[in-house]
């Protein structure tokens, strides 16, 4: 005899657990320290597994109520706190005009509603191979500030490079009670520029591959160039081939559909419901040599032929 | 030629509108009654098993209601009653212990909360046999034994299945040996069509109350509430006076409730053992797993003559209908009556098979066959015109069924000939539009991006109305009151999916009359104080539903008629109705004799106060004609070689609804049916894996993709383009668009790639991955 329930019910979260809703960071992250105990920032995410019944947790900890969490500072680089939604980091015209890739990333993801609430932490976080936002963040050097309580009762904190975090798909390398608590950009210095490509389903879609590349330019010269990839391996990957083939060289047409054409040997792109290894591997060149060509722009970089 | 009217062919705002918009319009998900219960479908978790027994001994210590094959009779039946008896073959039953299909009904749980009713749900406990899964036609066919369904009924007579075929049909017209002898040229081609999902926004749903008198009141989301209520009684035997089921307003339907959901007959079932209110709102992945549009694979065969004019056609249909019949036989049927309408050919031969599968069972959505069979036949007009070098424009126009000929507006039963027609005006004033002329071709383009024009034309039926009676019931029943203050009452079952049928009834009424539209009402509706309407489908609800509100309308102002020519003293045949703006009211006067003269209001109330009687009317009325609406879509796309993706850059739409009865409205409909015969081409499917037997998408809309508003064209680059025709058949010359405004649009989507990057696509969906492998391989896929 097995049960009769087959189907998922996502009317309903069919599970029970203890749920919280802390107004400090010391007391959110003590509910966090419990066995079983998740983090609920936007939801997005959260709400979807608990509905699907991919996550069982016992205790849910909602940290919307930390108002240290929801603060969002642009001098001197960015600081996004953990609840600082999507839709926030969108609308900032320094976001737009300094870390165009990030504006683009979180631009691409779901609809206004979903960015309305769902949060840039939360987005690294879930460690999608598909979240549009860490390749953006990590070619813009961002860190992530993650806390805990540790042993002796107090918040430890400590510093992860977002490129660093993830570990395997919905998998980083925090610990048990561990959350982001905020997020730094490096604020990039003249004579840079950045670009997010995503390619989806529709546009209102999680990505079947996306690129961030961030370039500095020195006259002709692509002096320094991060490219990272999305939704073609386990975890986003930088795409170290492709970069240390145009790094330092004088800017062609040629050179970069040369250096492009490499990212096959960066990623492991594989066949899903969204789309084909094959298809995927295709179209990364495309998005690759895209992202480059509008960072070289946006550096303010000659025409290319 | 169109005709001057007081109120048709003017933009008005729904009458509904205001209450959809603020949230006042109740849908079955808003009802709630005192002491309901909460249901919760127990559904099979293998694709094909049979249930040794369950213990519902958990799930009743939480105080649920459970039901399941054990306390239901046993009567087979199909829940689409459309048809006649003899052409609907039956293989349903309220619950069995054969499960055919991950997520089949085996029975139900209701409690007091939704949430208890879902712990119940999971405590059941349920011993399995499991029994080989048919996930392909090809296994299906080669099965011997552990059929799918051994046998079916037609009436009452038993028919054993023999490799999971669940029926056949052929239709043959003239000899196609003698006919392809004829050809110069031949074009042979296999087409598939997809599993496109309904996706109305409401899930199917449904509320049951029991009666003190023993009978119960129903709030489904149907097409159909008669038919539903025949079903109800026949199924539980209940009187059909103590089964009132009522017209509310569905979250979307698109076909998926032209046949009685089962969540109908499970809800009452529950309702019926437990005597309270019970309601079942399916969850999103449920509703997936219960409804999906039929998909087609065929091969079709045309052959032309030099000059173009074709003559032979064979098409081979093979058809994957999931798990049960929603009545494949009609489906087999206007298959071949669609085909057959298109383009004329003396010698034609139609072979269709149905064939069961352990997947979801399949049903009609918004076309019908019509885009699956238009998608075949328009690709294959294009192969024939580049083969025999005529222009594919004139190709069409020499051969397409138009004005004088016969039209198979529902399978070879229902025919009738055709008295309007815009085809040709169409085609000429679209192709002008989109500089259909001017484009570049495949052949001319270099670079990434790459731009093509391309289009097909089609049509959908208005109604099954026919001259005699064929497999296909179609009349409605209406009742037109005049009220006491000149106001007009319009009561019928008829349904409105969302696309302003009863709206147009209305319209049409107020025309009649000379009255404003605002004063004319429909009745809230039941099956109890309505007369029988068959459903709104086929594209019927216009020509046919409100047709019959508007014969209805002429009977009732003749009765107003009598009234009034007492009242003025003259004879009811020298009054005329005229509508006066100033004072808002209607006038009824005697020709050459200005003097008399009154309002509507006046003589309804004079009739009443002399005891003279309600002007009022009551008819079932049938049409005898199903003439079609004839649609084109002339569609640029932008085609990204080195993506696959498609772009949709602008589409010029052109429709033949006859008279226009409100424009806005009749507009969006093509911008509707364009969107999704879109995602039919580019996106929509359902697949299985077939190791689980489960939907790879698992009932989720993540993985359910359809096109959203950033993939369609601006809505200034959508041109919408009505003919000049007059229907003489329907109210006031109006025909049918619903349906219409979706067929060609896959064909046309298919028909622009083609043009843009030379290669033609025969299966659909065209993803942006076989538009790559396509490119990459250099020729035709």
């Amino acid at each position: 005899m097995t049960n009769s329930h087959t189907t998922t019910n996502t009317k309903l979260i069919n599970h029970d657990f203890v749920y919280h809703s802390p107004d400090t960071l010391d007391d959110a992250l003590k509910c966090l320290g419990e066995p079983g105990a998740v983090v609920l920032a936007g939801g997005t995410d959260l709400i979807n597994k608990l509905k699907l019944e991919t996550a069982h947790p016992s205790t849910v900890v909602f940290i919307g109520d930390v108002g240290q969490l929801h603060n969002f500072t642009h001098a001197a680089g960015l600081s996004i706190g953990a609840m600082v939604t999507m839709s926030a980091v969108e609308r900032s015209p320094v976001v737009r005009r300094n870390y165009t890739c990030l504006y683009e990333a979180v631009h691409s993801v779901g609809g206004q509603q979903i960015r309305n609430t769902a949060t840039l932490a939360g987005n690294v976080g879930n460690a999608s191979p598909a979240a549009d936002a860490p390749p953006a963040l990590a070619v813009l050097g961002a860190q992530c500030e993650l806390g805990m309580i540790g042993k002796n009762g107090e918040i430890e904190f400590r510093t992860v490079s977002v490129e660093q975090i993830f570990s395997g798909p919905g998998k980083t390398i925090m610990r048990p009670g561990e959350i982001i608590v905020s997020i730094t950009v490096p604020e990039p210095p003249s004579a840079c520029g950045s670009s997010f490509q995503k390619n989806g389903r529709v546009k209102l879609d999680v990505a079947k591959a996306s690129a961030a590349a961030f370039l500095h330019r020195d006259g002709d010269t692509c002096a320094e160039l991060r490219i990272a990839a999305g939704s073609v391996a386990p975890t986003m990957v930088r795409a170290s081939t492709v970069e240390q083939a145009l790094r330092g060289r004088k800017m062609s047409m040629q050179a970069v559909i040369e250096a492009s054409g490499k990212i096959a040997k960066d990623i492991a792109p594989i066949s899903d419901v969204r789309s084909t290894d094959c298809y995927r591997s295709r179209v990364m060149n495309v998005l690759v040599r895209d992202a480059i060509l509008e960072a070289w722009k946006r550096a303010e970089g000659e025409k290319l032929v | 030629m169109k005709k001057e009217f007081q109120f048709l062919g003017k933009d008005f705002p729904r009458k509904e509108g205001r209450a959809r918009a603020n949230g006042f319009e109740k849908y079955p998900s808003d009802l709630y009654f005192d002491n309901m219960l909460y249901g919760r479908i127990l559904r099979s978790p293998y694709p094909h098993a049979r249930i040794k027994s369950i213990d519902f001994s958990e799930a009743e210590k939480l105080g649920a209601v459970c039901v399941s094959y054990e306390d239901a009779p046993g009567k087979r039946f199909n829940l689409r009653l459309v048809s006649v008896p003899k052409a609907t073959y039956k293989d349903w039953q309220l619950f069995s212990d054969h499960m055919r299909q991950v997520g089949d009904f085996f029975g139900a749980v209701a409690a007091e909360t939704e949430e208890l009713a879902e712990q119940a749900a999971r405590v059941v406990k349920v011993e399995w046999e499991i029994l080989p899964a048919y996930m392909s036609m090809d296994a299906a066919l080669a099965a011997k034994d552990n059929l799918i369904h051994d046998k079916v009924f037609l009436e009452d007579q038993e028919i054993k299945i023999k490799n999971n075929i669940a029926c056949t049909r052929e239709v043959v017209e003239g000899d196609i040996e003698a006919g392809f002898q004829e050809a110069d040229v031949i074009v042979e081609t296999e087409f598939e069509t997809p599993r496109q999902y309904h996706c109305q926004l409401e899930p199917r749903s449904c509320v049951v109350r029991p009666e003190a008198d023993g009978g119960i009141t129903v709030w489904p989301t149907t097409q159909a509430v008669h038919n539903t209520r025949i079903l109800i009684g026949s199924v539980f035997n209940l009187p059909l006076n103590k089964v009132n089921v009522v017209r509310i307003t569905g979250g979307g339907h698109f076909g998926s409730g032209i046949h009685t959901n089962p969540v109908t007959l499970i809800t009452t079932a529950l309702a019926l053992k437990s005597k309270r209110p019970v309601k079942i709102v399916q969850s999103r992945e449920e509703d997936m797993y219960d409804h999906v549009r039929y998909p087609s694979k065929y091969v079709l065969k045309v052959g032309a003559r030099k000059d173009g004019t074709l003559v032979a056609g064979h098409m081979r249909a093979y058809i994957d209908i999931g798990c049960h019949h929603i009545q494949a036989l009609a489906y087999l049927g206007v298959m071949s009556g669609f085909w057959h309408s298109l383009y004329r050919m003396e010698n034609m031969k139609y072979e269709g098979t149905a064939v069961y599968t352990n997947k979801v069972p399949t049903c009609a959505m918004q076309g019908y066959g019509a885009p699956q069979v238009t998608f075949g036949v328009e690709g294959t007009m294009d192969m024939l015109a580049e083969k025999l070098e005529i222009d594919p424009i004139q190709l069409r126009i020499k051969n397409y069924v138009g004005l004088g000929e016969v039209f198979w507006g529902q399978g070879p039963t229902v025919k009738s000939p055709i008295f309007s027609d815009g085809v040709v005006e169409l085609l000429k004033k679209g192709a002008e539009s989109i500089g259909y002329y001017k484009r570049p071709g495949s052949q001319k383009q270099t670079g990434r991006y790459r731009r093509g024009i391309g289009f097909a034309r089609g049509f959908h039926t208005s109604g099954t109305g026919a001259p005699v009676p064929g497999e296909v019931k179609d009349y409605t029943t209406v009742q037109v009151k005049v009220n006491e203050d000149g106001t007009i009452d319009i009561l019928t079952a008829l349904m409105d999916h969302g696309g302003g049928t009863l709206d147009a009834a209305a319209k049409i009424v107020a025309e009649e009359f000379q009255v404003p539209f605002d004063k004319v009402g429909i009745s809230p509706a039941d099956t109890r104080s309505t007369g029988y309407d068959v459903c709104t489908h086929a594209t019927r609800g216009v020509y046919c539903g409100a047709g019959a509100a508007h014969e209805v309308a002429k009977k009732t102002k003749d009765v107003l008629l009598e009234y009034a020519a007492r009242y003025l003293d003259a004879y009811p045949d020298s009054l005329i109705f005229s509508y006066d703006e100033k004072s808002g009211q209607t006038r009824i006067s005697v020709w050459g004799n200005p003097e008399k003269t009154t309002t509507i209001a006046a003589v309804a109330e004079h009739a009443m106060n002399k005891d003279w009687g309600t002007a009022i009317y009551s008819k079932s009325i049938r049409k005898v004609a199903c003439p079609p609406a004839y649609t084109n879509y002339f569609v640029e796309v932008e085609v990204d070689t080195e993506t696959g993706h498609v772009k949709i850059l602008r589409v010029v739409a052109g429709s033949d609804a006859g008279t226009v009865i409100n424009p806005i409205l009749a507009k969006g409909q093509l911008h509707g049916g364009f969107y999704r015969g879109a995602g039919m081409a580019l996106l929509e499917n359902t697949s299985y894996d077939d190791k689980t037997g489960c939907l790879t998408n698992k009932g989720s809309m993540i993985d359910y993709k359809m096109l959203g508003i950033d993939e369609m064209p601006d809505p200034d680059d959508f041109e919408v383009i009505f003919a000049d025709t007059y229907e003489p058949t329907g109210p006031m010359g109006a025909k049918g668009i619903g349906e219409a405004a979706f067929n060609p649009a896959p064909a046309a989507v298919t028909s622009a790639i083609c043009d843009a990057i030379g290669i033609r696509f025969t299966k659909l969906p065209i993803l942006p991955e076989d538009i790559m492998d396509a490119l990459g391989e250099g020729h035709d896929k």
